[in-house]
């Protein structure tokens, strides 16, 4: 009885340190591309391309990093970056919750049709109007400006779908209460509704604040100008061939891989939460 | 009932706005032409230009390729010290964006006074209308012949038989090579370092390739001993060729590179892969090169001043690309760089004298003399060329003195034979990318080379019929 | 209870919020939707020349050989992301099922890492551990026993790597939602499959496997219509202007977006458009009216 136990449990364990090990290298394998890229930034262009792959390099520097701010401006497209980001997450966190309040807690003629025609809008992904929103962006003159970027994504359908379920939530006593109070229904939106939709508009922030960060193909087609670009397409100009540096392009890649990763480190729940609510990134 | 009715009457609106939008683009271009032609009687003043009488600044767009920068930044201020009433704002852009900001602004009238450009971007709509014509408004038409190589005028002209660039230069791609000092001398190959002119046939220069081509021991390429990849630079060898040997690609409107001529001329390039000199598969050469598998790329002059900039504990030298046929010189021609300037200085005399007078400093050599410092490439200032070549005009460095004898070299052996095809609409970055695409699929083994000729016949049809 | 002061006020709002929310969304939206299929009828530049030429558009590209090879290579795209994708994270998600709770956290963590970081960066990383001959995956491969593999910038098998780089991206993304799936299998259908004695095995296949079906569904649909647009992807790791060696990689955004700002022809960018849009409405129809169909018998 006793030899068959322990053999059992061997096997148990021999089962699970296998099971450890794959899932180990599976992680290995997940987080391997970004070490590499940390240690590889350090090396010069020259090293990385013709010395044999060693891990510690005596001639380590920053010299990558220096061209990628300097020469290649990086700098200035990080800050676009988060000006457009912030700016695109601000106002669809607003009209999201604002349009989401309009849904759950009003009742007006026709209030089907507008939410239908609201969430029409997902049905077609961006290229099918990029073309004429392209037309239009220049039509306002605002060509190769950061406006050109946010301006036609203020409003976002899944926002607003998202927020209304959430706010459908609010008990409506608590609004009533309110309104018996005397309040206005942009105070009771201020005063109530946002308070209370902050998980929700947090998570929605995190989301809309990572896809709108990593955008390519709008900003692309808008601007051209180092002024104005945006991270992702100042990063493609290392796909041309006579400017695929190696060293400089993994400079950038950790100066903007680097700072996401660490606020997932601390905020591992919502970033998982969030996105898997989704199911999909946009 | 209710939603249907909303959706229908959102489409109906749609529709209604989507008209009225379209044909907004048109009304414009009927007029500008008409006033161009008003304000042609002062350009005829022979030896001094007059600046403008007033203050007046002018926006001009540069490429931000760093040396382009200075480069431009050197002269202008030179012009500006010269007409102490012209202010010029110089204003970088990336390569990419020009076509897709340039055609914007042009048509939204945004556009800045001076913009710099390529030739190819243009070469899909007709100028007239859209720029101020170089002729006859800024000079006439004998004086920019003098001044520059006919060839390159013809790149940018209008339906009315005017020019409408002010040649720059042109990086030559497709024209020479980049050599790797180290690996050719491992090789055993004899040259001279620095420009090489050794190598005055094709033959000389497969030879010298096959030499410095380097071997696994399962007999795969381990060093490549030239390189087309990326073909975005050496595609115009095909045509450049195939007209050597004879073809007449674009005739009548109609493409067709199946002629025996054509097909020589790409079986010629394939024997790089097939005799295992050139590995398709090894990447590009601007990466593979400095890092020693590649001993030979395929670039423009241009390639030698940027490696050096990137890379620069490398050694290398430059070849031009003999032709195929040396009784028949004839070569495709390629975007070449150049200034255009905005029709709105017809309606500005200030602008206008501005304008001509920067034209005027912009014809002298003096711009191609601060140039050649940083940059190494086709040169179309015929002031410029005599000047080098007769010794009265010497460049201050070493650097500038090897740039304008790559310069010189390239521009001589090639300019005055430089082909351009007669009434085709499409733009040579538009062939370029089609050839490209075709000689990579070929090299990668995926389909033949009679495949190849045929896809690149058909798809240039294609191209034409779309325009 | 209200005031006869708050019915205007209450009415303010409703307008104040729908009227710019209308009208945001038919500029922005509906109008450049009709716009698009206006101009996929035409043939311009937006700029200074307009024709109509009614369906030649559409025909042209469907005879186009670019058109046709993009199409093969967005189906190819499909079916390699969804099946290696999903099947990977169906193992996956079920291995870290098996773990405890630290355990979890830990190996979680790790997976979810690439979905968090910028797509556009980590391909550049992905573009340089490919380099071919060199690069770290290549030597890998030539110390498997491989050889030297050229990997992108061969024309066989650019596109998987492409696609190989897709799914290590997204796994963590669909072992969460699988993950969640499998914790909400109840607990009393394995004390009754263990007192049959099933094994391991058949545990999986016989009882999660079906009851995580719906987010399997889920994840094929979400990821057949990534791959039907892909666009990024592509375009960062294959050298410029895109499409891999030859065409080899070459996809439908691509096209569109060649067609439309490269090359100026924006009416058959906006057919190319069109028909991708189509495409994936018919595409996702057919799989949520499939689903129905089998959750039905």
């Amino acid at each position: 009885m006793r030899a068959t136990i322990t053999s059992y449990h061997r096997r148990r364990l021999a089962y699970r340190i296998i099971l450890y090990i794959i899932l180990g290298i599976g992680g290995f394998i997940m987080i391997y591309p970004f070490l590499w890229m940390i240690i590889n930034s350090f090396r010069s262009n020259f090293n990385l391309m013709t010395a044999p792959l060693t891990i510690f390099d005596p001639e380590a520097s920053l010299e990558n990093y220096v061209m990628a701010f300097g020469r290649l401006k990086l700098g200035r497209a990080f800050l676009n970056s988060v000006i457009v980001s912030a700016v695109i997450t601000v106002f669809v966190l607003f009209t999201s919750s604002i349009s989401g309040f309009l849904f759950a807690k009003f009742r007006f003629k026709g209030k089907e049709a507008l939410f239908m025609y609201v969430l029409g809008t997902l049905m077609a992904p961006i290229y099918v109007i990029l073309i004429p929103l392209f037309r239009l962006v220049n039509a306002m003159g605002l060509l190769d400006t950061l406006a050109a970027i946010f301006v036609p994504f203020l409003i976002h359908a899944f926002g607003i779908f998202l927020m209304r379920q959430f706010i459908a939530g609010i008990p409506d006593s608590l609004i009533d209460a309110a309104r018996i109070d005397g309040a206005s229904d942009f105070g009771i939106y201020v005063r109530l509704i946002l308070p209370l939709t902050m998980p929700a508009l947090s998570v929605l922030g995190i989301l809309i604040f990572l896809w709108s960060w990593d955008e390519l193909l709008w900003p692309l087609v808008v601007v051209h100008s180092d002024a104005s670009k945006t991270i992702p397409v100042w990063l493609t100009v290392f796909t041309q061939a006579e400017a695929k540096l190696p060293g400089p392009s993994l400079a950038a890649s950790t100066v903007v891989i680097i700072p996401v990763l660490i606020v997932y480190f601390f905020f591992q729940r919502n970033f998982i939460k969030g996105m898997t609510m989704t199911g999909l990134k946009y | 009932m209710k939603k249907a009715l909303i959706f229908v009457i959102a489409v109906v609106l749609s529709l209604m706005l989507a008209i009225t939008f379209s044909t907004v683009g048109c009304k414009e271009e009927a007029a500008p032409a008409e006033e161009a032609a008003e304000e042609t009687a002062p350009a005829e003043e022979a030896g001094e230009v007059m600046g403008p009488e007033n203050e007046v600044e002018l926006d001009w767009w540069f490429q931000d390729w760093t040396a382009g920068i200075e480069i431009t930044t050197e002269f202008t201020n030179e012009v500006m010290a010269k007409y102490p009433n012209i202010k010029i704002n110089i204003i970088p852009i990336t390569y990419e964006s020009l076509t897709e900001k340039t055609i914007p602004a042009l048509s939204a009238g945004t556009e800045p006074d001076v913009i710099f450009g390529y030739a190819s971007y243009l070469e899909e709509l007709d100028p007239v209308g859209l720029l101020l014509p170089l002729t006859p408004d800024i000079m006439s038409k004998a004086e920019a012949e003098s001044i520059w190589y006919k060839s390159v005028l013809q790149q940018m002209e209008g339906s009315d038989g005017n020019y409408y660039m002010l040649p720059w230069g042109c990086g030559g791609d497709g024209y020479g090579a980049v050599v790797h000092n180290e690996l050719m001398e491992a090789a055993g190959v004899e040259f001279t370092p620095g420009v090489i002119t050794e190598w005055d046939t094709w033959d000389k220069i497969v030879d010298a390739a096959a030499a410095a081509t380097q071997y696994n021991d399962d007999g795969s390429i381990k060093v490549s001993g030239i390189s087309m990849d990326p073909y975005l630079n050496s595609w115009p060898i095909f045509p450049s060729f195939a007209m050597q040997l004879g073809a007449q690609p674009f005739k009548d409107g109609v493409w067709d590179w199946t002629e025996p001529a054509s097909k020589q001329a790409m079986e010629a390039l394939n024997k790089l892969v097939t005799d295992k000199i050139f590995d398709p598969q090894g990447g590009d050469a601007y990466t593979a090169l400095p890092q020693g598998s590649v001993a030979m790329g395929i670039f423009g002059a241009w390639a030698i001043g940027a490696l050096g900039v990137d890379y620069p504990e490398l050694e290398l030298s430059f070849t031009s690309i003999p032709p195929i046929n040396p009784d028949n010189l004839i070569y495709s021609s390629l975007a070449w760089g150049g200034y255009f300037f905005s029709k709105k200085a017809a309606d500005d005399p200030d602008k206008l004298a501005a304008v001509k007078a920067i034209a005027a400093e912009l014809s002298t050599s003096r711009h191609t003399e601060i140039a050649i410092e940083k940059w190494a490439g086709l040169i179309a200032n015929l002031e410029f060329l005599e000047g080098f070549q007769n010794g009265t005009i010497v460049p201050k460095t070493d650097d500038g003195k090897r740039n304008a004898a790559i310069g010189v070299d390239l521009t001589l052996s090639h300019v005055p034979y430089i082909v351009y095809y007669e009434g085709s609409k499409i733009g040579s970055s538009t062939i370029g990318v089609i050839t490209g695409n075709e000689m990579s699929a070929l090299f990668t083994g995926q389909q033949d080379v009679d495949t190849t000729l045929q896809n690149l016949t058909d798809l240039l049809n294609e191209e034409e019929a779309l325009r | 209870m209200q005031t006869p002061l708050a019915r205007p006020k209450r009415r303010l709002f409703i307008w104040a919020v729908s009227v710019p929310l209308v009208i945001y969304i038919a500029l922005f939206f509906y109008w450049p939707l009709g716009y698009n299929v206006m101009i996929s009828f035409a043939k311009t530049n937006l700029m200074t020349t307009f024709q109509w030429t009614g369906f030649s558009n559409y025909v042209s590209l469907f005879q186009s050989d670019l058109f046709r090879g993009s199409l093969w290579n967005n189906i190819q795209y499909l079916l390699i992301l969804v099946i290696g994708g999903i099947v990977t994270s169906i193992i996956i998600a079920e291995l870290i099922s098996l773990c405890t709770r630290v355990w979890k956290r830990v190996f979680t963590f790790m997976f979810f890492t690439p979905v968090v970081t910028s797509m556009v960066a980590s391909a550049l990383i992905w573009k340089l551990l490919y380099f071919p001959k060199t690069g770290l995956f290549s030597q890998v491969s030539n110390f498997l026993g491989f050889g030297p593999q050229t990997f992108l910038y061969d024309p066989r098998i650019a596109l998987i790597c492409i696609i190989i780089f897709d799914i290590w991206k997204d796994t963590g993304l669909r072992v969460v939602i699988l993950l969640a799936a499998l914790d909400q299998v109840p607990d009393t259908l394995f004390e009754a499959a263990d007192l049959d004695g099933a094994s391991e095995w058949s545990k999986f296949f016989r009882i999660k496997l079906p009851l995580i079906f719906p987010q399997i569904f889920f994840l094929m649909v979400i990821y057949s219509i990534n791959a039907l647009r892909v666009f990024t992807q592509i375009f960062m790791l294959t050298d410029y202007p895109g499409g891999g060696p030859g065409t080899s990689t070459y996809v439908l955004n691509l096209l569109m977006y060649h067609q439309s700002f490269r090359k100026t022809t924006f009416g058959i960018g906006a057919s190319t458009a069109t028909v991708i849009f189509i495409l994936l409405f018919i595409f996702v129809l057919m799989q949520i009216r499939l689903n129905m169909r089998r959750s039905q018998t």
